[in-house]
């Protein structure tokens, strides 16, 4: 389980630069700036604390007001100002954003503490104008629902128990299992990336709660003492090499007798 | 015939190895018994089976390693017989036969094929004849485009970039009526598309069911608005009339004729004009 | 000997007279080799496979129709389910010892497979199948197709969304069989996939036909072994094509068979409680127009998955047949390499004019058309295999799926090329310097 979040981390770097230009789209889609709702002020010692994540981590490519730039590395920053709040908020919650050394992307990310996302957030719809608003992560769903809603909209591409697979063209599915419920919920109602959206016409909200909670599930499932719980029968087959070994080892230890034939002749040496 | 016979020497330690593991063979079996019928955990009473199991495949070979000697023998094979022998007579039975007439042979013959061809008919009933129920689906002018749950759905319910498994209303999970509905993002359709069967200019519906091996075409990848079949990595350009851009799949996804009714509901226009599915014959 | 059992030996022998033949089978000696140990292998998994079948036929309700399910799984009480789907659930959650079991049974089943095919690639490689034991040979070929079918029926019965999706590849390559697919296929399904007929069928088939045969030919392979004896590795100071050296059956092979009878058991049974293989728990029920991503057959299909996978797009017709994907993937290519597999023996015989029998086994390094046969089919075959892994690899590398996909085209065809022909060059060498082929007939 440990290996997980480093490898969901790592999955999203050569999707980095698709990343951008989604969020450079929903930019570009969400109308001009200042059309945002009017916004409660702001804790005084919350908007010094974003603001100097955001002058630190952010600003550097995305641009001091929010406009979009270049990353040092080449491909385009997206335009924050405008932009939908549930998926700043995941791309922060997942450790996709910020990169670890703003001069060159790294690979390994730490996601922000959880004090210093919320003030970025915080800033950042202040400062600004995101739009929209967090989705609520329904809770009391029903697993046994959620198996199939699961099956049904998510498996295709993250695999049948949440552990992730491919999407062709360079692009892969992350891992589910393990993950806040809120990531879950922002990711189907905002179809990060290369991921379709599922409006609550296609995943009602109680259909949500549930898929949650058949996540959680799988999560609990006791495993076998070797750490497994259910096996892709590519990882079976590698299981069944093991034991072929093992036979023929036990053949071996049991007949005693092990080579075949009398060694080759040497060179030159006809009969 | 025995070419060469050791008898074991008298070991101590030998001795003692067969009865440790004859004890742990006991021990691994009573954890088993018990464990099973106690309900314990599986890694109890099933550790204790192969506990029991594999100490007493050591104990058993031990034990005869000590009781009996190491044999090597020879076994004379059975040679093929000589060339004369076969001359001599190449009957198996030895029982003469008289002249047998003919027609009576060839009656009983006939009679022997007959029986065995009529008792292949039952044999063709297994299946029916397949028809058209491989050229036809569940899909007809007016029916609507459900969801699983079976909710009928509006253009406006699918977002952009947005998928949706649909069916015919009334023959949800009907395999081959499997249709995927998805609405382009930033891109307009293009030809091979028919674009009388597009709504709103965006909102596209394909058979779901893979034209290569026939698995679900359910992977939508937003960016490129490619299907991909996580199957076999068909992938069809959704944009483009569903063409096969990559992977073994050859022929494009049947495009399903998309409407909206008077209510405002999405209908098929009528039933594939392709077959969907596999090839076959 | 104890009283008792001198006591029913006597009462048999006075009405069977078992001593003059039982004498004889116990003195009937076998090759002492661990690769005689394979078929072994093989023949004790069949054993386990039965009798834990057997505890799983009591549970297991073959159908699909759709009921509810009201055992202690939280995941699917209340559910309507398929009820293949739905008993092994049951048998899973609420029969005690029924994963255990129903691991033992999948582990067996696949080493039973495993054992068959190395089985089949000691005989190959060594020339076991020359002659006189052709007919074993083919027997045995006959066997092994069985026992794929066997594997296949028995991934395809719990009915969960893995086994439906392989059921529906299948019927697909059925279908592309040449001028008679859709007919052939309506047959054995009972109509167009998904049918109420395919579960009950494939039930009928994974406990009663296939084993029915599987126990017959099974029989008939060992009563065929034990009227040719077996083959001989050579040793010096013994002509083999007169004799069997070995271990006679009483007691040295009685004891090591009753070793490996045991030793295997006990593998099976760690293997079961630390590898969670059939459980179909997470997976949830089959339903049209559902899959998950990573979804595979059974390791032992993966050659033919593979090239389902790799094959580039052809799609024509010629006259009663549609030339696809699944019909090369899943109707020429198993015709090809099992046909190449049956004619083997008559290629041999006529390539190297071979006549006489053959008691002998023989260094394949010494005989280059059956060193490049082997090394090429086998690595074909492997490469294949491992082109229906490339999503998994693709996901553990990142590198994306279509490079690895063309890795595949062009690696499944190249490699196996070039190691046969080296195969054949070393062969050629080697053989000449060791006498030619013919060095040790009859």
């Amino acid at each position: 389980m440990s290996g997980r979040a480093g490898a969901g981390t790592r999955r999203l770097r050569p999707l980095l630069s698709w990343a951008l230009l989604a969020v450079a789209g929903t930019a570009l889609t969400a109308g001009a700036p200042g059309a945002q709702a009017q916004q409660d002020a702001i804790d005084p010692a919350t908007a010094i604390q974003g603001a100097d994540v955001y002058t630190s981590q952010c600003a550097r490519c995305h641009g001091a007001a929010g406009q979009g730039g270049q990353t040092p590395s080449g491909p385009d920053a997206p335009a924050l100002r405008g932009a939908h709040i549930a998926l700043v908020d995941l791309v922060l919650r997942t450790g996709r954003m910020p990169p670890g050394d703003p001069d060159g992307d790294t690979k390994a990310r730490r996601p922000l503490t959880d004090e210093r996302r919320d003030a970025l957030l915080a800033w950042m719809d202040d400062q600004l104008g995101l739009r929209g608003e967090i989705p609520r992560v329904p809770v009391g769903g029903n697993p046994a629902r959620g198996q199939e809603v699961y099956a049904a909209n998510c498996a295709q591409c993250h695999g049948s128990t949440g552990g992730g697979g491919v999407a062709g063209g360079g692009a892969f599915t992350p891992v589910l299992v393990d993950r806040e419920p809120l990531v879950i919920a922002e990711a189907i109602r905002m179809g990060p990336f290369q991921m379709p959206q599922f409006g609550e016409d296609v995943i009602s909200d109680r259909e949500l709660a549930d898929t949650i909670a058949f996540l959680e599930e799988v999560q609990g499932e006791p495993g076998t003492p070797v750490g497994l719980v259910e096996l892709n029968p590519v990882f079976a087959g590698a299981f069944v090499f093991a034991i072929s070994l093992a036979a023929i080892v036990s053949a071996m230890w049991l007949s005693g007798r092990v080579s075949m034939f009398p060694d080759a002749p040497e060179d030159g040496e006809q009969p | 015939m025995v070419v060469g016979q050791e008898l074991p020497p008298p070991s101590e330690v030998n001795d003692l190895l067969a009865g440790a593991f004859a004890g742990l063979a006991l021990l691994g079996a009573a954890v088993f018994g018990v464990g099973l019928a106690l309900r314990l955990p599986m890694e109890v009473y099933g550790g204790g089976l192969a506990v029991c199991l594999l100490a007493l495949a050591i104990a058993v070979r031990r034990y005869f390693a000590a009781a009996y000697p190491d044999i090597e023998a020879v076994e004379p094979r059975e040679l093929p017989p000589q060339e004369s022998d076969v001359a001599r007579d190449s009957r198996l039975s030895s029982v003469e036969r008289a002249q047998p007439p003919t027609l009576p042979r060839r009656l009983l013959l006939a009679a022997a094929g007959v029986l065995g061809v009529s008792f292949a008919v039952p044999v063709s009933s297994l299946g029916p004849a397949p028809g058209d129920a491989l050229r036809r689906t569940a899909w007809a002018r007016g029916t609507r485009l459900v969801t699983t749950e079976g909710r009928p759905l509006k253009p406006e319910d699918v977002v952009t970039g947005g998928i949706a498994t649909v069916w015919p209303q009334g023959a949800i999970q009907a395999e081959d009526a499997s249709v995927v509905l998805v609405r382009l993002s930033g891109v307009q359709p293009m030809r091979p598309t028919n674009l009388d069967w597009v709504v709103n200019g965006e909102l596209v519906a394909y058979s779901k069911l893979c034209t290569h091996a026939g698995c679900p075409v359910g992977l939508f990848r937003e960016r490129d608005n490619a299907l991909f079949c996580p199957c076999h990595q068909s992938t069809f350009d959704a944009a483009r009339g569903a063409v096969p851009t990559f992977g073994p799949a050859a022929r494009a996804l049947p495009q399903l004729p998309l409407g909206v009714d008077d209510e405002g509901y999405l209908v098929a226009l009528g039933d594939f004009t392709e077959q969907v599915g596999p090839a076959f014959g | 000997m104890t009283p008792w059992f001198e006591w029913l030996l006597q009462a048999m022998d006075e009405r069977l007279r078992l001593r003059a033949p039982g004498r004889k089978t116990l003195n009937k000696v076998f090759p002492d080799n661990w690769s005689f140990l394979l078929g072994e292998i093989a023949l004790v998994s069949f054993g386990i496979l039965v009798l834990t079948g057997i505890f799983l036929t009591m549970f297991f309700s073959p159908s699909t129709a759709p009921v509810v399910y009201d055992g202690g799984a939280e995941l699917y009480r209340g559910r309507e389910l398929p009820a293949a789907f739905e008993s092994i659930v049951r048998l899973t959650h609420d029969v005690p010892g029924g994963l255990f079991f129903r691991r033992i049974h999948r582990g067996a089943s696949h080493l039973f497979i495993a054992a068959t095919v190395m089985h089949l690639l000691r005989v190959i490689l060594t020339g076991a199948f020359r002659r006189p034991r052709e007919i074993n040979y083919h027997v045995g070929i006959v066997l092994l197709t069985l026992a794929f079918g066997a594997g296949f029926t028995g991934y395809s019965l719990p009915f969960d969304s893995l086994a439906g999706t392989g059921i529906r590849v299948a019927y697909s390559e059925l279908l592309s069989f040449p001028f008679v697919g859709d007919r052939l296929a309506f047959w054995i399904f009972g109509g167009d996939f998904p049918t109420g007929n395919m579960i009950p069928r494939f039930f009928v088939f994974h406990v009663l036909l296939i084993p029915g045969l599987l126990i017959g030919l099974i029989s008939l392979h060992l009563a065929i072994m034990a009227r040719q004896r077996h083959t001989q590795f050579p040793r010096p100071g013994i002509d083999g094509h007169r004799f069997v050296l070995g271990k006679p059956l009483w007691p040295s092979q009685f004891a090591i068979t009753t070793s490996l009878v045991l030793w295997t058991g006990g593998l099976l049974a760690l293997a079961a409680v630390l590898i969670p293989w059939s459980d179909v728990f997470l997976i949830g029920p089959y339903r049209p127009g559902e899959v998950g991503n990573n979804a595979q057959p059974d390791w032992f299909l993966f050659w033919l998955e593979g090239a389902l996978r790799i094959l580039p797009p052809v799609e024509f017709d010629l006259p009663g047949v549609t030339v696809s994907g699944p019909f090369l993937a899943g109707i020429v290519l198993p015709g090809l390499v099992f046909g190449y597999l049956a004619a083997y023996p008559f290629i041999e015989r006529k390539v190297y004019g071979l006549h006489g029998e053959w008691h002998v086994l023989t260094n394949p390094l010494e005989v280059p058309l059956r060193a490049a046969s082997a090394v090429t089919v086998f690595t074909f075959v492997l490469i294949l295999s491992a082109a229906a892994t490339n999503d998994i690899l693709s996901r553990m590398t990142r590198i994306p799926i279509e490079t690895i996909t063309w890795f595949f085209r062009v690696t499944s065809i190249v490699v196996p090329a070039a190691l046969g022909y080296l195969a054949w060059r070393y062969a050629a060498r080697r053989g000449a310097r060791a006498g030619g082929v013919a060095s040790s007939e009859t």
